[in-house]
């Protein structure tokens, strides 16, 4: 068990230094000097010379790699080309904007999406399974931004109830948080509660034709507490397995949906660095990513540990 | 309706349906009546699809929707028709589980993997009496330990995956009798475990029935285990029963044409050595297109028109004995005599004096690799030690429970894989380390069929194609023509009609496709031919055709045979000599006769006795060993004698020291002490 848990720590820090390489690779491979990049384009060719050795450009990739891991991990995660200032600033809050807005999605969207799921399988047939399966159906193949364009259009631009941009945390300001929040919110979860009331109600109707409920109900157990406990364990657990994918979604859908409310996040950073090729910046948001998607699969396998006995056998 | 004064259950006119599609429906069970009586195991048989499982499960209330249950259930105790209380009512989950306990056959799955076995068992008890927890947990541990687990208290928080197959069905009985119900359907609670484990299980049902106090339904395809565990008999066909009667009487003149056509077609353990089996014509029916008269119609020998007229009833052939068939026992008696079977006797064989196949000392290890850096930790001994011969013409059978070695044996022959030790020699050559460009040529003198030929085949593969195929990789053919005919004539040669040539697997029946898988291995005209449980998939009336077959395909073409089963009777009866495996070792081996007459290894006579034969009479007689425990994992195989953890004449010598193949006379070798003892 604990040989099991050392072993998927050491895998996600393998899987951290990996990515963390690959984007460091980003800066060989971008067409872009670095040297004029953060101090202007009118180096003169000797200060360029001092310049690039100050920079440690001269000194094999593997050692630059080093010295960058080691500077990242005292915290200096370098200078924005862009903004001519630390890469910590510029990312920090916006990088916050966007995993709170992925997390809390994931966090509703999960209990939400697993109720609608268990109902309808449960229901199987009933019209409580046709109602909610056949929105899901539709609400999982709209994409999230058409669904954002057309709340939009409603509430800001026809009934003008709420702000078309704009984001404040909770702990800042808790109206216009709400305000802000609720649209783009919406249209992260529905897509989410589609999702995983769609992955839900198969994996519970899995469950439920498995040769150990005909058992339960060869007990003559009542109905409910078969569903309750001889199904729903069974049927949830490998929905747990979900979240850590359904987060890097989020992440994903997240950074449509701000550019469309226009959310200071990193969806909005993103294409800025991408456009003015900001390298540090984008090896910074890749690599921030990367961290909080191993991190939720970490979580998440730790989470099946601690659900299914047959794992913590092995 | 009111129950007679001493049955338990009695279900009348039980009609089961599914949705077919649209508008039709599929009548699983169309009109089963049965009774039970207080202290009695009554067997219910039937080849697969005949309506067993829905008819237990329709009296349980376990059919769910869109599935449609119809008739009378009367349980002893229980006010009125129990299916018009409705499957989720207080008085149908009071009847499951709490009068009438069910064991599935799926001992893997059929236990909820996340609770305790003990949770699981105790669930049972709670439900159905007024008993606390902790009383309910000390009746479970009861329970377990009447079922025959070792140390109950501490198993009793283990999970299922702790257990084996055999254990878990012990769990299950268990569980079931915890709640004390008057009755047992046991669904072929015994078909997935080996055979020694199947015999363990169903004695311990027959003597619970009695300490216990509760009425048994074994429910099975297996006519020799109704024969030998059941009081009284049913026998399904087509969602029917077509006879039913106490198991003498039955077993001495069955009088249904199924119930005679089924006990023609198996082989029995005391069949003459040159007795050929009678199939069944036809194939299994369909529940979609059953005809509304006798369901047996299609493939009765001795139908008349008179059989079309509708549906007979069960009539009384005099003591409780019911016959569902138009015709008398004399009109068919005479019927028979008239047509005079001529089945006869197997082909006559030509057995060669020069080995064609000769195995020495083989041995197989694979090595076990554990942890993260994949360090091999040990090896798994799967064939140790194996010697034998056979000769062209002859039938070698070899037999064994799961996991001795039979397999793996099969592989080094056909050098699928490359034997640790040892010398497998074919006309005088030695295969078993030849490299792959010496062995081409050789490849296609010995072949193999399977359980399953088309497990591991495109689907979307012509029959032809697959007929084909080594005639192609052989260049065995110089002209389209010469190949189309030499396709024709295998198809012939299998009893397959040419014409389906274009077809592919799935249009197949189960002995078509068996068929198929022999036509292959037939086509580069093999001196040897492997087959690994060849009929074990196939319901017995289609097993039979396809051992007749294989005897004439031996006889005609004087094929060696290496014939693998675990089913003794089969092997049995197909083979000239048989070799009795045990893990990975040969314990005994003689002529098929000689060994069934005059067993000599414990093991053997063991497995001989677990195997029931289709006459209660004779099967009393038989001498009887009785097998505690289960077969040792390979991993930890004994150090001495590997039988000496089960054998009841084990001794310390035995527990150290391996017993070698020593010869008795008469072409049989016995690896044990006891035998050297007593010579
Ligand atoms: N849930 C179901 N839906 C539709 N058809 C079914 C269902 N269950 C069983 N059947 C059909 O009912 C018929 C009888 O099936 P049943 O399982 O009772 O046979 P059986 O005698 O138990 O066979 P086996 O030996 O294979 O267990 C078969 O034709 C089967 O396909
Ligand atoms: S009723 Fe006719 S067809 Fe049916 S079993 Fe009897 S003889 Fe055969
Ligand atoms: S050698 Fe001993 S343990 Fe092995 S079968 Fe013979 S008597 Fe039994
Ligand atoms: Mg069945």
């Amino acid at each position: 068990m604990i040989r099991y848990i050392g072993k998927r720590i050491a895998q996600t820090v393998i899987v951290m230094l990996l990515v963390s390489f690959i984007t460091f690779l980003l800066v060989s491979v971008m067409p872009k000097d670095p040297v004029y990049s953060l101090f202007g384009s009118d180096v003169t060719p000797d200060e360029y010379e001092v310049l690039y050795k100050r920079l440690g450009l001269d000194q094999p990739i593997l050692v630059r790699y080093g010295k960058w891991l080691a500077d990242i991990l005292r915290g200096d995660l370098g200078t924005s080309y862009a903004y001519r200032m630390p890469v910590g600033e510029v990312v920090g809050k916006k990088i916050g904007v966007t995993m709170y807005m992925s997390i809390v999605s994931t966090l509703i969207s999960f209990p939400l999406g697993m109720l609608f799921g268990v109902i309808t399988a449960v229901k199987r047939g009933k019209w409580q399974d046709n109602v909610f399966t056949f929105l899901a159906n539709i609400m999982g193949s709209i994409p999230g931004f058409v669904i954002a364009i057309v709340v939009l259009w409603v509430f800001c631009v026809q009934l003008k109830w709420l702000p078309s941009s704009g984001f404040a945390f909770p702990w800042e300001d808790f109206g216009t948080h709400i305000r802000t929040i609720i649209m783009p919110m919406f249209c992260l979860v529905l897509g989410g509660v589609a999702g995983v009331t769609r992955q839900t109600r198969s994996s519970m109707l899995e469950a439920i034709r498995q040769d150990y409920v005909r058992t339960a109900r060869s007990k003559g157990l009542k109905e409910n507490y078969i569903i309750n406990k001889h199904v729903l364990r069974n049927g949830l657990v490998p929905i747990i397995t979900l979240i850590g994918g359904r987060l890097a979604m989020m992440i994903g859908g997240s950074v449509f949906i701000e550019n469309v409310f226009s959310i200071p996040g990193m969806g909005a950073l993103m294409v800025n660095s991408v456009n003015k090729v900001d390298v540090p910046v984008i090896q910074v948001c890749v690599l921030l990513t990367a961290g909080c998607i191993s991190l939720s699969y970490l979580f998440t396998d730790f989470l099946y540990l601690a659900v299914d006995p047959r794992i913590s056998l092995q | 309706m009111t129950m007679k004064a001493n049955d338990l259950v009695q279900a009348v006119d039980i009609r089961t349906s599914f949705p077919f599609d649209k508008n039709r429906r599929v009548q699983a069970v169309d009109g089963v009546s049965l009774e039970l009586k207080r202290g009695e195991i009554v067997g219910l048989v039937g080849e697969s699809g005949s309506g067993k499982s829905v008819t237990s499960m329709s009296i349980l209330q376990l059919i769910l929707p869109p599935g449609k249950v119809e008739g009378e259930v009367y349980v002893d105790g229980m006010q009125g028709n129990m299916l018009t209380y409705g499957p989720q009512s207080e008085e149908a989950r009071s009847v499951r589980g709490g009068k009438i306990g069910m064991i599935f056959q799926e001992p893997m799955t059929s236990l909820n993997p996340i609770h305790k076995v003990g949770f699981q068992i105790q669930e049972n008890i709670l439900t159905h009496q007024k008993v606390s927890e902790e009383e309910a947990k000390n009746l479970a541990i009861d329970m377990m330990r009447k079922v025959g687990i070792a140390n109950p208290e501490m198993r009793y928080n283990q999970y299922p995956a702790e257990f084996s197959g055999g254990m878990r069905q012990r769990i299950m009985i268990a569980m079931v009798l915890a709640a004390k119900p008057d009755v047992l359907i046991a669904d072929e609670a015994t078909t997935a475990l080996d055979v020694t484990t199947q015999a363990q299980i169903l004695e311990l049902i027959q003597n619970l029935s009695k300490t216990e106090n509760v009425s048994v339904i074994i429910v099975t395809h297996n006519l020799g285990l109704v024969a030998r565990y059941a009081d009284r008999i049913y026998v399904m066909y087509g969602g029917n029963i077509v006879e039913s009667g106490d198991k003498y009487t039955m077993f001495a003149s069955p009088q249904h044409p199924y119930t005679k056509g089924l006990l023609a077609a198996v082989p029995r353990l005391d069949d003459r050595k040159d007795r050929r089996l009678v199939p069944i014509e036809g194939l299994p029916p369909v529940a979609i297109n059953l005809p509304p008269y006798c369901k047996f119609y299609e493939r009765c020998k001795y139908r008349e028109d008179r059989c079309k007229e509708g549906m007979c009833p069960l009539s009384d052939r005099g003591n409780q004995h019911f016959v569902r068939c138009v015709l008398s026992a004399e009109e068919v008696a005479a019927k028979e005599k008239s047509m005079a079977d001529d089945a006869g006797s197997v082909p006559e064989k030509h057995i060669g004096e020069e080995p064609i196949l000769k195995v020495e000392n083989l041995k197989m290890y694979f090595p076990i690799y554990r942890g993260v850096m994949k360090r091999k930790v040990g090896e798994v001994h799967a064939v140790e030690d194996v010697s034998f011969v056979v000769h062209p013409g002859e039938t070698l059978g070899v037999v064994g429970e799961s996991g001795c070695g039979k397999s793996t044996l099969a592989k080094c022959i056909m050098r699928a894989i490359t034997p640790v030790d040892g010398h497998i020699y074919f006309k005088g050559q030695d295969i078993a380390r030849m490299k792959e460009r010496e062995l081409k040529p050789l490849r296609s003198k010995i072949t193999m069929i399977f359980q399953d030929p088309f497990s591991s085949l495109n689907p979307r593969q012509t029959a032809e194609s697959i007929v084909g195929e080594p005639l192609q990789i052989n260049h065995l053919t110089s002209s389209r023509a010469e190949y189309d005919a030499r396709i024709n004539e295998l198809f012939e040669l299998v009893g397959l009609d040419p014409s389906f040539r274009t077809r592919v697997p799935r249009e197949f029946s189960g002995g078509q496709r068996q068929r198929i898988g022999i036509a292959r291995a037939l086509a580069c005209n093999p001196d040897v031919m492997i087959c690994d449980e060849p009929v074990s998939a196939l319901d017995v009336s289609i097993q039979a055709q396809i051992i007749n077959l294989l005897e004439d395909l031996q006889s005609s073409l004087n094929l060696a045979y290496v014939f693998i089963a675990h089913d003794l009777s089969v092997v049995k009866h197909i083979s000239d000599r048989i070799l009795v495996m045990y893990l990975g070792r040969v314990v005994e081996t003689a002529p098929a006769e000689r060994l069934y007459d005059h067993p000599l290894h414990p093991y053997t006579k063991a497995l001989l006795s677990a195997v029931p034969i289709t006459d209660p009479k004779a099967d009393e007689n038989r001498e009887r060993i009785k097998l505690s425990g289960e077969i040792p994992s390979v991993l930890n195989r004994p150090s001495g004698c590997p039988f000496s953890t089960r054998c009841p004449y084990a001794t310390d010598r035995c527990r150290k020291e391996v017993p070698k193949l020593q010869d008795y006379g008469n072409g049989q070798q016995a690896a044990c002490f006891l035998c050297e003892k007593e010579r």
